[in-house]
Parts: C-alpha cells; sequence; structure tokens
C-alpha cells in the first residue's frame, strides 16, 4: 500500500470522525453552559415623563440587575422594537404574536428568550407589562403587569416582572411511561436556587415537542404542546433531572428523538387564582359537543395521594378549579361514582383548559336506579328475616294464629317477581333511550349483577315454606301449651306516647 | 164480671143438667171478683214506665164504704177518664180484665165505680214526685239522676200518651225544677237553655205556691253568666249574653242585662273618654288599641260608636297574632313562613304567585304584563307607564337589568336556572323587552321572581318593617296612601306563642285584642269554625314538613342510616292525634316525599308528586335494623381507611322552628327515635330563624312552600339548595327537569326526582299541612284562599266593631 495515500486518508478519517463527535459533546456544553440569549423589546409610551435618559437609565439598571440577580446564565440585549411591534406592545401586549415577530425580526426567534416589556405612565403611576416569548417553543407566558410609583423604581418593577415571566427551559433526554429524563438549559451556570434559570427537585415541567423541517425550522404546527401532561422533577442526577411523568393520555412523549424532533419542557408555576375547566361531550358527526353539566370534579394530591372534591360543573360544564397548594394535582372527573377522566392539571398556569369526556348521561341514571333497588331489596330482606323470626318465635310459643298471621304478613313484601319487574322496567326505559355500545354493555351489567344479587338474597319459595312450618306445627302441636294469644299487631317496642299536656311542654334544648 | 140469673124450671133433667153444668162453668169463670182491699197499683221500686202498663178501678165494697183497688189491663174507652154522672147510663157496665187474670172478662157497675185511675195519670204523678224530688235534693248528683229520671218518664209520656192530663203543666214545673237544679249545680248555661225553653212555653210560669216567676231565674242566670266573664275581663261574651237576652226577650226585659249594661257602659265610657285624650295629645296609636278596649267592653256607650269610627278614619290598623317574627322580606323564601307573609308588603317582585293555575302556579307582573310565545322560547314583557301606589315604576331598561344581572355568572345574585335558560335580552323600546330563550321551557315565568330594582336602588314595596322585641310593626310608605282609603296605615304583628297557653291567640281573636290569627294551628281549625264570629279561611298552597339532614354527620350520608330515621317516626300517629287532634282537615295527610300531595283528587298542584310510591309504613323494628345496618357500613369502611370506627349509633341535635305544631312534632319523633337507640336532643331555634345559622344541628325541621315544583324542587334539593345532599342521582334528575320541553315530561321527571329521593331518603318526608288563618268578621277585603295573608291588603277594612254571635 501507498502510505503516502494512506496517510491522508486516516487523517481524514480521523477528522470525521473527532468533528461528527464534537457536535454533541459541543452541543451539550452549548446546552448546559452557555447563557440564555435573551432580547429585551423595551417599549417607552410617547410621555413627557418617559425620556430618554430614562430608557438608557432602565437599559442598564435592568442589566445590572439581571448581572447581580441572575448572573452568568442570563446574557441580555436590550433593543427598541419597530414601531409596528412598539405601537402594538403598548396598547395591548397580547396582540403581539409570533407571526409579528417573525414578520419583522425573524432572527430574534432563534434566541433563548425574547422579553416585551411595555411601560407607560398614567396618573396611578408607571404601569410596567411584560412578556416572555420561549424562542425554541414558540409559546407565551402570561403578561406580567404592575404599577411602580416613581422612576426609581421601574427598572426593579421591569426585572421582577421579568423574573416572573422567565420560564427556564429543559431538554428531555429521555422519557418511558411513567417517567423522564431532562436537562436544564444553563443548569452549568446556575449557582443559587433563587436564580430563575433554575429547575430543581419539586418543580413542575410543561413538555412541549418540536418538529422542525431540513432547515431547521418548525413545521407549519409542528409545535405541540403534549396536552393534559406534566413532568414533575423528583431527584437529580449531576446535572439532570428524573422527573415522573403524569399525563392523561398515553404515549405522548413516547417516540424517538432524531435531530429533527426536539422534546422540551418549560418549568411552569400557576399565575392564575384559577382555572376554568370546561367540561364537554366528545363531538361526533351527528352531535356536536354539548356542556356536561353536575359531572364531579376531584383534585388528588400526587403525593399523599388524598382525593379532595372541588365541586361541580354548573350548566356550562364549567368549574372553577382553585390553585393547588403543591401546584400539580391529578384532576378527576367522575359522573357518580364512575371516573371518567384522569387529568393531570397546574390550575391557575391556564385561565381556561376544556376537557372532552364521553356523555355518561344514561350510565349515571341507570346506576341511579340500581341504586334504588338495592336500597329497596334491603328493606326487603331485613323485613323479612324480622317477619321470619316473629314466625319462628310464635311456633315456639306455640301461639300458632299469631304465627299464620305473620306469615300472611311476609306474603305482603314485595317478592322477587316485583323487584324483577321493576328493574326490567327502567332497564327498558334506559334502553329505550338509545345508548352507545359501550354504555349499553355498562348498563347490561349493572342490571345482571343486581338480577343475581336478587336471586341470591330473595327466595319466593320461603313464604311457602314459613306456611309449611306452621301446618306442621299445627299437626304436632307441642304439650301443655298455654293458651293461645291474640294474634299480634304490628310490633313497637313500647307504646307510642300519646301526646298530653305535660308531653307538649317545650323540652329542654 | 156478668150476674147469672135463672129463668124458669120447664125443661127435662138431663138438659137441666147440661144447662145446670154450663151455667156452673160459666158462673166458675165469670163471677165477680173476690174483693181485694189493697190490689196495689205498682210493683214497689220499679218505675212504672218500666212496668207492663195497667188502670186502676177504684170501687167502694159493700156495704162498707171502703175502696177496693182493682188492677187491670189498660181500659178500652174512646176517651181515657171517668165519665161524668150524666154520661152514665143506669145500669151499665163497665167491661175490665184483671192485671192476674187477663183470659177472663168481668163487669163492674159504673154506680160502683169511685174512680178510675188510669195509667198515665199514674205515671205522671210518679213524674211529679221524682221532680220535686229531685227539686229539694241538696246533693247535686243526685238530683240530676232524678231530674234526668224524670225527663225520660216524660219523654215516655210525650211519646205513647200524649194526652195525658196536665202533661204540659207537669212539664213546665220540670223545666222550673230543673232549671233551678242546673243553677244551683253552677250549671249556667244549661239552666239557661231550660229556663228559655221554659219562657217559650210560658213566658209568665210561677210555680204554685212560689213567687218566682221564670223570668227572674233567667235574669238570676244571666247575672252570674255575665258576671263570670265580666270578672275575666272576657267582655266579648259578657255582651252576647246580653244582647241576645235583649234580642230574644225585648230590651231591658231581664232585670239583669238592665244592670249589666249600665256597669259596662260605665267602664266603657272611661276608655272613651281616654281615647279621647289620647288623640287630642296626638298619640294615635295608643288611642286606637284603647278604643279597641272600649269596644270590647260596651261599643255602645254614648259617643262610643262615633269614636271608633274616627279612630279608624284617622288611623286604620290592623293587629295580626302571629307564631313567628318576621326578622326580613323575602316572598320568595322556600322555609320562613314569616318572611314570606311580609315580603310583599317590603318589596314587589317582577313576577309573583298570585293563585292557582289548572296546571300550575298562577303568575302576573304587579308592574305590566308577560307573554309567552307558542314555541315558549321568547317571552315579551310589557311595562306599565303608571302602576297603583305601593307598586314601583320600572321601565323597561329596569327590566331588562334586572334579567341580565341574574343571569350573569359573575354577579351576586346570579341564579343558575334563569341563565341557563335565558338566551337574549333586548329592550324593544322604553316600556318592552323581549327575552329569547336557549330552549323551550314550560313555565319560564315562574324563573323571574326577582326583586324589582332600578337603576339607583331595590324599589320599596308598600310598608316598611320595623323591627321591635314584643311586636313588628309593619307601616305604610309615604305616598303610598290615598286620602280617604281605608287600608291600614299600621299593621302589628304581635307574637303569640306560649307553650303554657297554646290557645291564647284564640283567646285574643275572641276578646278582639288582635283581629286575625296568621296561621291556626292545624287541631284547632274545626272548633274556630263553629265560632261564627270568626272566619277561617285556608291558604291557597299547603306547606310540606320535612327533616332534612345539614351536617356533615357520618350517619346521615348513609342512606340506610335516612331510611331507618323513616321508618322509626309514627307519622300518621303524629299527625292525626297530636297535630289535627283527631279532625280531618283537608290537605293535611303523610307524604312520601319533598313535593306537596294537594288537597283533593286531581289537584294540579300535584304533577310533582308520584302517588304509586307507598308510604314506608311505621315499623321501628326496621328501623332499628337498618340504623345497625348503617353502623355497620361506617365500621367497614373505616376500618378500610384505618380510621377510627363509630363506637355507636350517633346522637343527634334536632333543630326546629318555635311553635307549637313543631315543637310538638319534634317532642314525640323524638321520643319514637330513642326507642330504636337514636338519641337526639331538641335545639330550639331563634324567634323568626328556620335555619341552623350556628351550625349546632344535624337535622332541621322545615316547612317547605313547595308551591311550583317545576322551580322549586332545585332551591331545595340541588346541590346549591337548602339540602346539600350533594347526591349525583337527585341532581341529574334535576337537570334533567330544567330540559323538559312540555308539562308531561316536566311532570314525569318530577316524579322520577320523587322516586329517586324516596329511594335515597334525601329528606325524612313528614306531612303536608294545608295552613289556615282566622279573622274577625270586622275585618273585610281579606279574600279567598290567598297565597300569602297580605296579598290583598289594600282592600282590608275595618267596618265596625259591633260583637255578633
Amino acid at each position: 500500500m501507498n502510505t503516502s495515500r494512506v496517510a491522508p486518508l486516516l487523517f481524514l478519517v480521523a477528522a470525521i470522525e473527532v468533528l461528527s463527535a464534537r457536535p454533541c459533546a459541543a452541543a451539550e456544553e452549548i446546552w448546559e453552559y452557555s447563557p440564555y440569549r435573551i432580547e429585551v423589546w423595551l417599549a417607552l409610551d410617547d410621555h413627557p415623563v418617559l425620556t430618554e435618559r430614562l430608557e438608557s437609565t432602565l437599559v442598564r439598571q435592568i442589566k445590572q440587575q439581571a448581572h447581580i440577580s441572575v448572573g452568568a446564565p442570563w446574557s441580555l440585549a436590550i433593543t427598541r422594537p419597530v414601531d409596528a411591534i412598539r405601537y402594538e406592545m403598548l396598547r395591548d401586549m397580547e396582540r403581539v404574536g409570533v407571526d409579528d415577530i417573525d414578520a419583522v425580526a425573524p432572527e430574534i426567534l432563534e434566541k433563548d428568550k425574547l422579553f416585551l416589556v411595555s411601560i407607560d405612565y398614567s396618573t396611578r403611576g408607571f404601569h410596567v407589562a411584560v412578556r416572555e416569548l420561549d424562542g425554541r417553543t414558540r409559546t407565551w407566558s402570561p403578561t406580567f403587569a404592575s404599577y411602580a410609583q416613581s422612576n426609581v423604581l421601574v427598572p426593579l418593577t421591569v426585572f421582577d416582572n421579568m423574573r416572573k415571566a422567565f420560564r427556564a427551559v429543559t431538554r428531555i433526554e429521555s422519557s418511558r411511561n411513567k417517567d423522564a429524563t431532562v436537562r436544564p438549559r444553563g443548569g452549568g451556570l446556575v449557582l443559587s436556587e433563587n436564580s430563575p434559570a433554575y429547575v430543581g427537585v419539586g418543580d413542575t415541567l410543561l413538555p412541549i415537542i418540536r418538529r422542525n423541517d431540513r432547515y431547521g425550522k418548525p413545521l407549519n404546527n409542528g409545535i405541540k404542546t403534549a396536552p393534559w401532561t406534566f413532568l414533575q422533577a423528583t431527584t437529580r442526577d449531576g446535572a439532570v433531572l428524573i422527573c415522573d411523568l403524569h399525563s392523561g393520555m398515553r404515549g405522548v412523549l413516547s417516540g424517538r428523538t432524531s435531530s429533527r424532533t426536539q422534546k422540551l419542557a418549560l418549568r411552569v408555576r400557576p399565575v392564575h387564582e384559577h382555572t376554568r375547566l370546561i367540561c364537554e361531550t366528545r363531538p361526533t358527526p351527528d352531535e356536536p359537543s354539548r356542556p356536561l353539566p353536575g359531572y364531579d370534579i376531584y383534585a388528588k394530591d400526587i403525593e399523599t395521594e388524598k382525593l379532595e372534591l372541588i365541586g361541580r360543573t354548573d350548566w356550562r360544564g364549567v368549574i372553577d378549579i382553585p390553585q393547588l397548594p403543591k401546584v400539580l394535582g391529578l384532576i378527576y372527573v367522575k359522573n357518580g361514582a364512575q371516573p371518567l377522566a384522569r387529568l393531570p392539571m397546574v390550575p391557575g398556569l391556564e385561565t381556561e383548559l376544556t376537557a372532552q369526556v364521553a356523555d355518561d348521561d344514561i350510565r349515571l341514571q341507570a346506576e341511579g336506579y340500581i341504586s334504588g333497588i338495592q336500597s329497596r331489596m334491603l328493606d326487603i330482606v331485613a323485613s323479612r328475616a324480622l317477619v321470619n323470626t316473629r314466625v319462628d318465635d310464635r311456633i315456639e310459643a306455640n301461639a300458632l294464629v299469631g304465627a299464620q298471621y305473620w306469615v300472611e304478613q311476609f306474603r305482603s313484601i314485595d317478592t322477587r317477581t316485583d323487584l324483577n319487574a321493576l328493574l326490567s322496567q327502567q332497564r327498558s326505559q334506559l334502553i329505550n333511550r338509545n345508548p352507545d355500545r359501550r354504555t349499553a354493555t355498562k348498563i347490561d351489567q349493572l342490571y345482571g349483577d343486581t338480577q343475581n344479587m336478587i336471586a341470591e338474597y330473595i327466595d319466593d319459595q320461603m313464604a311457602d315454606e314459613l306456611s309449611a312450618k306452621v301446618k306442621a306445627a299445627k299437626r304436632n302441636p307441642r304439650p301443655a301449651s298455654p293458651p293461645e294469644p291474640e294474634p299480634a299487631p304490628p310490633a313497637t317496642p313500647t307504646p307510642t306516647p300519646t301526646p298530653t299536656e305535660e308531653s307538649t311542654a317545650a323540652p329542654a334544648a | 164480671m156478668r150476674q147469672v140469673r135463672f129463668h124458669g124450671l120447664n125443661v127435662t133433667s138431663r138438659l137441666l143438667v147440661a144447662v145446670l153444668s154450663t151455667c156452673a162453668l160459666v158462673a166458675q169463670a165469670q163471677e165477680t171478683p173476690p174483693p181485694e182491699k189493697k190490689d196495689a197499683p205498682a210493683k214497689a221500686n220499679v218505675p212504672l214506665v218500666e212496668q207492663k202498663p195497667f188502670d186502676v178501678v177504684v170501687i167502694t165494697d159493700k156495704p162498707s164504704t171502703d175502696e177496693v183497688l182493682i188492677k187491670c189491663l189498660p181500659l178500652e174507652m174512646k176517651e181515657r177518664r171517668m165519665p161524668t154522672k150524666l154520661e152514665i147510663k143506669p145500669g151499665s157496665k163497665l167491661k175490665l180484665r184483671r192485671f192476674e187474670d187477663p183470659e177472663n172478662e168481668y163487669e163492674i157497675a159504673w154506680r160502683d165505680i169511685v174512680r178510675i185511675e188510669f195509667y198515665e195519670d199514674q205515671v205522671l204523678r210518679e213524674t211529679y214526685d221524682l221532680t220535686v224530688k229531685g227539686m229539694r235534693e241538696k246533693d247535686p248528683a243526685k238530683a240530676a239522676r232524678m231530674l234526668d229520671q224524670a225527663y225520660a218518664f216524660f219523654e215516655f209520656l210525650r211519646d205513647n200518651y200524649p194526652e195525658t192530663r196536665n202533661l204540659e203543666v207537669a212539664w213546665q214545673f220540670y223545666l222550673f225544677a230543673n232549671a233551678s237544679s242546673l243553677y244551683q249545680a253552677g250549671r249556667d248555661y244549661e239552666a239557661l237553655a231550660v229556663a228559655e225553653e221554659l219562657h217559650h212555653r210560658n213566658p209568665a210560669y210561677q210555680p204554685p205556691g212560689s213567687s218566682t216567676t221564670v223570668t227572674t231565674v233567667l235574669s238570676a242566670i244571666a247575672n252570674r253568666l255575665v258576671k263570670k266573664y265580666a270578672a275575666a275581663e272576657d267582655y266579648r261574651n259578657a255582651q252576647l249574653i246580653i244582647r241576645r237576652l235583649d234580642k230574644e226577650y225585648g230590651t231591658d226585659v231581664i232585670p239583669s242585662t238592665v244592670t249589666w249594661k249600665k256597669h259596662l257602659s260605665v267602664l266603657a265610657a272611661a276608655k272613651r273618654d281616654e281615647t279621647r285624650r289620647l288623640i287630642n295629645a296626638g298619640k294615635v296609636r295608643e288611642a286606637h288599641a284603647v278604643s279597641r278596649e272600649m269596644a270590647n267592653i260596651w261599643p255602645d256607650v254614648e259617643g262610643g260608636r262615633e269614636l271608633l269610627a274616627e279612630v279608624a278614619e284617622r288611623y286604620p290598623l290592623v293587629v295580626v297574632g302571629v307564631t313567628q317574627p318576621a326578622l326580613r322580606g323575602d316572598p320568595r323564601s322556600l322555609h320562613n313562613w314569616a318572611e314570606r307573609r311580609v315580603g310583599r308588603l317590603l318589596q314587589r317582585s317582577l313576577v309573583e304567585l298570585i293563585g292557582r293555575g289548572t296546571e300550575s302556579g298562577l303568575y302576573a307582573s304587579p308592574v305590566g304584563t308577560i307573554e309567552t310565545t307558542i314555541d315558549r322560547t321568547q317571552m315579551i314583557i310589557r311595562v306599565r307607564d303608571k302602576n297603583a301606589p305601593g307598586i314601583p315604576e320600572v321601565s323597561g331598561y329596569d327590566v331588562s337589568q334586572i334579567l341580565l344581572d341574574y343571569g350573569n355568572p359573575a354577579s351576586p345574585h346570579y341564579f343558575p336556572p334563569w341563565s341557563s335558560l335565558m338566551s337574549t335580552v333586548n329592550v324593544t323600546n322604553v316600556m318592552q323587552v323581549e327575552v329569547n330563550l336557549r330552549r323551550p321551557h314550560v313555565l319560564p315565568e315562574a324563573l323571574l321572581q326577582f326583586p324589582l330594582v332600578s337603576a339607583n336602588s331595590t324599589l320599596r314595596g308598600p310598608y316598611r318593617l320595623e323591627v321591635k322585641e314584643a311586636e313588628n310593626l309593619l307601616a305604610l310608605n309615604d305616598g303610598v296612601a290615598r286620602p280617604g282609603e281605608r287600608r291600614p296605615a299600621e299593621i302589628v304583628e304581635r307574637v303569640i306563642n306560649d307553650p303554657a297557653d297554646p290557645r291564647a291567640a284564640i283567646s285574643a281573636l275572641r276578646r278582639g285584642t288582635i283581629d286575625v290569627i296568621d296561621r291556626v294551628y292545624p287541631g284547632d281549625i274545626k272548633s274556630l269554625q263553629e265560632d261564627k264570629s270568626i272566619v277561617v279561611e285556608p291558604y291557597a298552597f299547603p306547606v310540606v314538613h320535612m327533616l332534612i339532614p345539614v351536617s356533615d354527620n357520618k350517619f346521615l350520608k348513609r342512606a340506610s342510616f335516612r331510611r331507618a330515621l323513616v321508618y322509626s317516626i309514627n307519622r300518621q300517629k303524629i299527625l292525626n292525634e297530636a297535630i289535627l287532634r283527631g279532625n280531618e282537615i283537608p290537605g293535611c295527610q303523610v307524604v312520601s316525599g319533598p313535593f306537596p300531595i294537594g288537597s283533593k283528587r286531581n289537584d294540579p298542584l300535584s304533577y310533582a308528586y308520584d302517588d304509586r310510591i307507598t308510604l314506608r309504613p311505621y315499623d321501628p323494628w326496621l328501623g332499628a335494623v337498618l340504623a345497625q345496618v348503617a353502623l355497620t357500613e361506617l365500621t367497614t369502611m373505616a376500618e378500610m381507611q384505618k380510621k377510627e370506627a363509630p363506637e355507636g349509633l350517633p346522637k343527634l341535635v334536632i333543630g326546629y322552628p318555635p311553635h307549637e305544631t313543631t315543637r310538638l312534632a319534634c317532642t314525640l319523633l323524638t321520643q319514637q327515635l330513642k326507642q330504636v337507640g337514636i338519641e337526639c336532643t331538641l335545639k330550639q331555634l331563634p324567634p323568626g330563624e328556620t335555619l341552623d345559622l350556628k351550625n349546632e344541628c344535624d337535622l332541621l325541621y322545615v316547612e317547605i312552600a313547595m308551591w311550583e315544583p317545576l322551580t322549586d324542587a332545585s332551591r331545595l334539593l340541588a346541590a346549591s339548595g337548602l339540602v346539600p345532599t350533594a347526591n349525583p342521582y337527585v341532581d341529574q334528575a334535576i337537570r334533567h327537569i330544567d330540559t323538559a320541553i312540555n308539562w308531561s315530561t316536566a311532570s314525569q321527571r318530577l316524579r322520577d326526582l320523587h322516586r329517586i329521593c324516596y329511594n335515597e331518603a334525601a329528606v325524612v318526608p313528614l306531612w303536608q299541612i294545608a295552613d289556615h288563618f282566622a279573622y274577625r268578621r270586622e275585618l273585610e277585603g281579606v279574600g279567598k284562599s290567598p297565597v300569602v295573608l297580605y296579598e290583598n291588603i289594600f282592600d282590608w277594612r275595618i267596618v265596625n266593631s259591633e260583637v255578633t254571635e
């Protein structure tokens, strides 16, 4: 072999190896040890108080504050937005969309974060509003707004709102059914748990999946928040965090991670007092969604597993769920005893959420009917047992007339046939409402189980058996029997006192 | 008896023997009966009326003049009397049959008969003697027995021998004797009745040998009666007696009435003068009270009636006896009778329940009209530009604001049933509002019973409430009264609720110190209806009584335990014996659920009541078993959850509003629950309250005005209602009712709800009561079967204060 030709080849191979290996490690290094590249667009209103000098002071002091409070994890660049954006920011921060930014400064979306900061002045003082856009997930934070009473406090107010709006980013390294591993952005630079960039044990993360084209741009509708899914960091393993995966859907984070698919997770905290949950039916080709009023909503503590009733949906299918003590909880939607949905949720994160669940009305109605039958059955079984005892007692005492009386009373109690007839009638009423197959199956099961219970506990032959017992006792009377008492009236433990003047006196409270 | 004579001897011997024999036989049968010196007319100690009737013929035993009494069967004579000498034909004979020998007939010559004591005369004499003895008897009980017996004898004579001589005379004597005896015994009313009967028969009656006349007796009895009433200050009854006697016998005929009229006039005059002083001092309200006292004593005092009219004119006032004070007004209160009572006086509503319709309640708006389109998806409300005094002026805008406010989830007045129904509200002009509904509703106007508010504030009703210690005052607001109208300027609500004197309200009504009883105790309704001076009327709608669970007690959350409560209370017995006191009042009956059953068959009000559901019978054994079942269920659950299990059956606290019906019912049902091992203590709520505001009770006795089940069911049973059952089946059933688009469906769904409530024992149903109110006849304009007492308040007028029977 010609070594002069091999050496360059070897070098080439080695170079390729080095070059191909470097991006992984390099990428991790960038992710973990480089700061958030943050662009801040600062828009001041046209007001004499909001001078250029104030603006420059603001820029300086915000940077100073970031340097002091956050340090290395943040790399801030503060600029003025273009006029069109500035105008919208000052009018209504929430009208500024990702597309608006993409149209005027697409490169900004390559950064980690964009803060929109607007300041205007009124009689109430300096109104500061801040909103954060995450570059990778293209998602907005809520707007955080407050007032500063003097210009000295404005920078602090701005920075404070920036801290609140900032959502730390993590990358989902791996995920299985019930857990996932995440690596925080800039985690290697965070020195304090107070840093806004800090992600630690106990934090709640919202998974977002981004699918890119070959140019690295997100596909149309390529960025999706995993519905009803959250991660909760439980342990730290070096630079990564092990998280529990809580999801109301199956396989949300499954699938291979490729260079075009990024699985990210933002640290989230509730910002509103409550989230309005709307429960409605799943739409079908024949019927649009309908609200589901009267469904019970429970919140379960993930750690203690304690279940607490929040309330019931109103006629619109709506219920407001307040913030939970531990931020993330499991929200159960139940109809009667039947759970219909299990939804991990951070109440207060969103203003409103919609949950589509199956219409369970007919099944609940069936459950109600069955509950009534079961109550009735209990009363019947108890009554029969009481009467049976009375018959036996009277046979024992040779009071056969009384025994016969109670046998007749026994016959007047509802029988198995009566209950089955009622069961059948109620079942027909439900079937006439044309339930879907799944509900019909559930109803059949409910009614089948009840019928079995009736057959087990209520024996229609018992009356005849009692009658036969009495007849047998008549044929073989006991010797030296005492005089036969009169048939006993319906038993009362002691006579109920007839009201007298004394009994109408006011009792002691 | 007949005497046989032989006539001649020219006959054969055989024939002679035969004749002689025959004659001898005849003689044996028909000879004059042996004289009996004393044929005692009666057996000793057995009254004549109980013996077989007989007459006694008295003859002389010749040749002596001794009398011989012959007891015989009643003589067959045309006129039952001794004929005169002129009527007796010479030689005629009286035929008789002896009492001991009725087979044979005897003859006695009339000339030998001294007299005949006919049976009825004997009876009359015996009766008379008995009457005299009874009159003279000192022992009232013995005297009564004798006179009662004499009465029976008189009855006998009247029925069988109405023509008995001197019967009427004897009877009058009897009446006199009886009246005297009753008077001696202190039975004045009976004595009066008897004396009056005597007076009717013989106004001038005077018993022989006595100077006392029947008028004297009447006067004495009346005097004592009136004196008794006057001493008790029951002047109404005193007046009744005086006036009646005057009317019956003529003014001033009975001496004691004259005396008493003078006396009462003096008393009334003092009140009259005091009334005048108070009027002059400007204290018209006090003058009103004193003038009532004057009217109560003797309104015919000089100038009395004019003064009464003047006071009523200047300050018409009505006093209402109530069992509970109203602390506030709420015409729509489901559970507070007093708040409902005054609610409509204090505020008017956009729509009000005014009575019963053919399918449901009847509704109207005091400020205009409400129409619903045929498909029931739109309502048109037209407001009047001018309303009667006491009814607020509102515009279409005001109405629209009310409707939107109650439909707004963010509003404190948020009313979900209306919010779920209302789609849009359009003010088409100043006086008209159109409301579009999301779906058809069978009775949308029933949902609009919202207080009328204007843009500025809640508009007041015709009256304002002043809560005071002993009594509440409802005073007419300024600008409401029209000159010349006599509607009450003030309504005084006096709480009369003394457990020691349950009939105090009735006494006050009869005395005239109150004009109306708001709620008559059910057991007193029948007796009060017999008083002609008082009108007793039922309200339009009944009230359903029940126990509702109000605490978090674990046992009360078990359906088995709640059913145990139902089985353990003898509802029928408590209702019949304690509350109704054995009377039957239409509309009062035990119920199986929270809905009214109505007052009669096919009552439209009962559209929610499933009458196929049988009442749970009183079965304390079953109740005890079910209570133990509940205990077992809870013990098992506690073990599974590793919590502390209950030690036994719970001790419950039952709260109740303090008035006679609830007090009695709760006392009795507590005793019954104790028998099955469920210990209960009673807690009386503060006056005027019907809810357990301090959360001290487990069960609450409530009286629910479920007058429109279609809309009231959710107010009671929904999750936000009065009964916090949090039962998903009940909730679902209520939602189904809201979406019913016709009456048939609505009724069916309500009955389904009834069945669910029955199965789950969501409440412990007790009974339905058809409440009644009572008022003096002097009060006019109250109306028949109002929804609430003051429904027709603007028609109320006091007409006069004369005591009538």
